[in-house]
């Protein structure tokens, strides 16, 4: 590991100007869950750590803060997975709080916070070896596609084909949850799905945030009294582990029949993937396990898998 | 010595769990019973580990390992543990003067095994390969090899 200075700033501006810029060589920290991998790995090598807990004010207390407001719930993105696990979210947003609850361990759910959860590297081994060049590293071509793939991506893949690795990001995309963004031109709001990028798009980052752009929270939507949501995993080792396929649904049955519908999966894709057919399928229809059965299969409709990966299936 | 083990098989998932392990050991005479104990503890720990969750990945294009890590080589941890219950039977040979005989790799023989049993009688068709791991069994299940 490099040696690096630690920078504590107690404004947004100072946060930003010092990072922005400077490329690799300054970049924020949150709970540095992830980035002290990339950091052991050499996969990072910045020369300054710009720390985000320490911004004071107005402007700390928004990303601190996970309280309803007008139309929405604000979770602030210095929220750690256990704050969110513990929180008074209601009922309708169950499916954050499942998923923020099972992710990792005790240990890390109290270290790492909602914007590092959603803006994590990928756990992809080649891309995680510090001596393996590989595409998403400005190498040639990616080494799982005809190496071992068992755990990388069977929608949405190629040229790159690693799954995301969040969690929370699946959940907030079932629930319909907006992301807010600082940046050059002030704040901007996106929807949860627009943050991230396909590697058809954009290979070498996983997400779309430009260069010195902050996540300051993440809103969710009002919703009915009536929605329910949930969160599904499917591990391989029940402490500890990655998960090998997960999913999250949000749906809403007025007069009986399902009104709204979203579902994301997760490790499945290199971003989080709506799996919009399943959801058009279930829309207007009596819930029912016949139902279910009958429509599981739009899931991973125009799944390709790799050699390895078809069990995700 | 022999052991038991009974196991859960989701059928969606192919995700294999292990509720309880009996393990039953002739060491001899047990000097020290926490020790003992301890030793079945560990060896059906890793047991269970080297049934369902140990390899090791090596790249072929490079000749690396890719899980040289505790992240991807799974050992298995405090969620993944059974109920144990662990019996000595001291059966005193007296073939030596302190009327021990070993505990330590006895421990860990018969857990796999005995998982991979449990797997078969569970599923119908054997998963002949270690770690029996979650794809395996969903090949398993739907008859192929």
């Amino acid at each position: 590991m490099e040696p690096f200075s630690l920078i504590r700033p107690r404004t947004l501006k100072a946060a930003r100007d010092r990072v922005t810029g400077a490329a690799d060589k300054r970049v924020f920290k949150a709970g540095a869950v992830d980035l002290l991998d990339l950091l052991k790995e050499g996969l990072a090598r910045p020369d300054e750590l710009v720390d985000l807990h320490s911004l004071q004010g107005a402007e700390g207390e928004a990303m601190r803060a996970l309280a309803p407001a007008e139309g929405y719930w604000s979770i602030g993105a210095l929220n750690t997975l256990a704050t969110i696990a513990a929180s008074g979210l209601p009922e309708p947003y169950a499916a954050l709080k499942e998923a923020a609850g099972s992710a990792a361990t005790p240990g890390i759910r109290n270290r790492a916070t909602l914007g590092g959860n959603l803006l994590q590297r990928p756990r992809c081994w080649y891309f995680r070896h510090g001596d393996l060049g590989c595409l998403k590293k400005g190498g040639e071509s990616c080494l799982a596609d005809g190496g071992e793939n068992k755990y990388h991506a069977i929608l949405g893949g190629g040229p790159c084909f690693i799954v995301h690795p969040s969690t929370l990001a699946v959940a907030l995309v079932a629930l319909g949850a907006e992301v807010e963004i600082l940046g050059d031109a002030g704040a901007r709001t996106i929807g949860a799905e627009e943050l991230f990028a396909l590697p058809r798009t954009s290979p070498l980052t996983e997400h779309t945030l430009a260069a010195g752009e902050v996540i300051r929270a993440v809103r969710l939507p009002a919703a009915p009294a009536s929605q329910r949501s949930v969160y599904e995993v499917a591990k391989e080792k029940q402490s500890f582990d990655w998960p090998l396929a997960e999913v999250a649904a949000a749906i809403t049955v007025e007069g009986g029949a399902i009104r709204v519908a979203r579902i994301g999966l997760g490790h499945v894709a290199p971003v989080p993937w709506r799996a919009v057919q399943l959801e058009q399928a279930l829309v207007g229809q009596a819930p029912s396990a016949d139902l279910f059965a009958r429509v599981a299969p739009l899931a991973t409709q125009g799944a390709r898998p790799l050699g390895q990966n078809a069990y995700k299936i | 010595g022999v052991q038991f083990v009974e196991v859960l098989v989701d059928t969606w998932t192919g995700v294999v769990t292990v509720p309880e392990v009996l393990a039953i050991h002739d060491a001899g005479r047990v000097h020290n019973p926490l020790t003992c104990r301890s030793q079945v503890n560990g060896g059906v720990a890793l047991g269970i580990s080297y049934a369902l969750t140990e390899t090791r990945v090596m790249d072929r294009g490079s000749g690396r390992m890719l899980n040289a890590n505790l992240e991807s080589y799974k050992i298995v941890g405090a969620r993944d543990m059974p109920k144990l219950d662990v019996i000595f039977t001291e059966v005193h040979t007296g073939a030596n003067s302190t009327g021990a005989i070993g505990i330590g790799e006895p421990a860990t023989i018969p857990t796999a095994a005995a998982i991979a049993c449990a797997v078969y009688d569970a599923v119908g068709r054997p998963v002949r390969s270690l770690p029996i791991t979650p794809d395996k069994v969903l090949r398993a299940l739907e008859g192929q090899a």
